[in-house]
């Protein structure tokens, strides 16, 4: 079930305005639309003519082949353990994201115990520098990651979250504070960064 | 962020002790250790349900014993 649970500023950042954007806890067949009907074609056209690490990298497109429907499907029957998010803006999806409650951290401040552990997180195409001439909205991948602290603080997890970021998106996780406890063979040699109590505080405080 | 509903729980003094020490060496309160313990029962049960094997391994023998949900 799809439920607002908050409206958050973004950014426009052709008119140079703020705009209203919901929070919704769960998604619905519009947002898996919106990703289907105007976020893949976005990728399509932005997509290299070689295809390699580098050059999806370098177009900022490093998650075009996450399938959100079959995501939505994989979690249906696992409510307890995973929450999916949806950021709407000027009546479309901008950003998704899905994180597991059932996840222990690695950091020594606080090894072993529970965090938020982000499993993807990811902003509509025409937001992304590189991808796009003119992006439109910033704000979207911080206010997703400001609802899993929040959803951390919430479950008594203190603030804490964990994800493996792709490599693109290495630099603004170390840029809110997250801390990089290396590469993780098991996920593809992805750096793993988790976020302590007090850098959530911080975080939170801006 | 859902919506809460209140239970009452009657637990045994050793259960009801068993929950303290949890929580108390999680950090988390009763209400959130029973949530946790309810996701890994779900998610433990739904493994095998769908047919797969939940083992523990011993890091330095390499030992695995099988875990059983009844």
């Amino acid at each position: 079930m799809k439920s607002l649970i908050g409206v958050y500023d973004l950014f426009n950042r052709q008119t140079n305005a703020y705009e209203d954007a919901s929070l919704f806890e769960g998604i619905d067949e519009k947002n898996l639309q919106d990703f289907e009907t105007h976020w893949i074609p976005l990728f399509h056209e932005a997509k290299p003519d070689e295809i390699t690490r580098e050059t999806i990298l370098a177009a900022n497109m490093e998650d075009a082949g996450w399938e959100w429907r079959k995501v939505e499907s994989d979690i249906r029957d696992k409510k307890l353990l995973y929450e999916i998010f949806a950021l709407e803006c000027a009546g479309i999806t901008q950003g998704l994201m899905l994180v597991n409650k059932l996840y222990s951290g690695k950091h020594p401040e606080h090894e072993g115990e529970y965090l938020i552990y982000v499993e993807l997180v990811a902003t509509a195409p025409w937001n992304r520098d590189r991808l796009v001439p003119s992006p439109v909205y910033s704000g979207v991948g911080r206010t997703l990651i400001s609802t899993a602290i929040s959803l951390s603080i919430d479950e008594e997890f203190k603030g804490r979250i964990g994800l493996h970021s792709l490599l693109g998106a290495e630099t603004f996780y170390t840029n809110i504070g997250m801390t990089d406890l290396g590469k993780d063979e098991k996920k593809n040699g992805l750096r793993y960064f988790e976020m302590t109590e007090e850098s959530a505080t911080a975080f939170l405080k801006g | 962020m859902n919506i809460k509903r209140t239970m009452t729980l009657n637990l045994s003094a050793s259960e009801m002790e068993a929950l303290e020490v949890l929580s108390e060496h999680k950090g988390l309160s009763k209400t959130a250790l029973v949530k946790q313990a309810l996701r890994l029962f779900q998610s433990i049960d739904g493994r095998i349900e769908s047919g797969e094997k939940v083992f523990f391994e011993n890091p330095k023998t390499k030992e695995k014993a099988e875990l059983m949900v009844l």
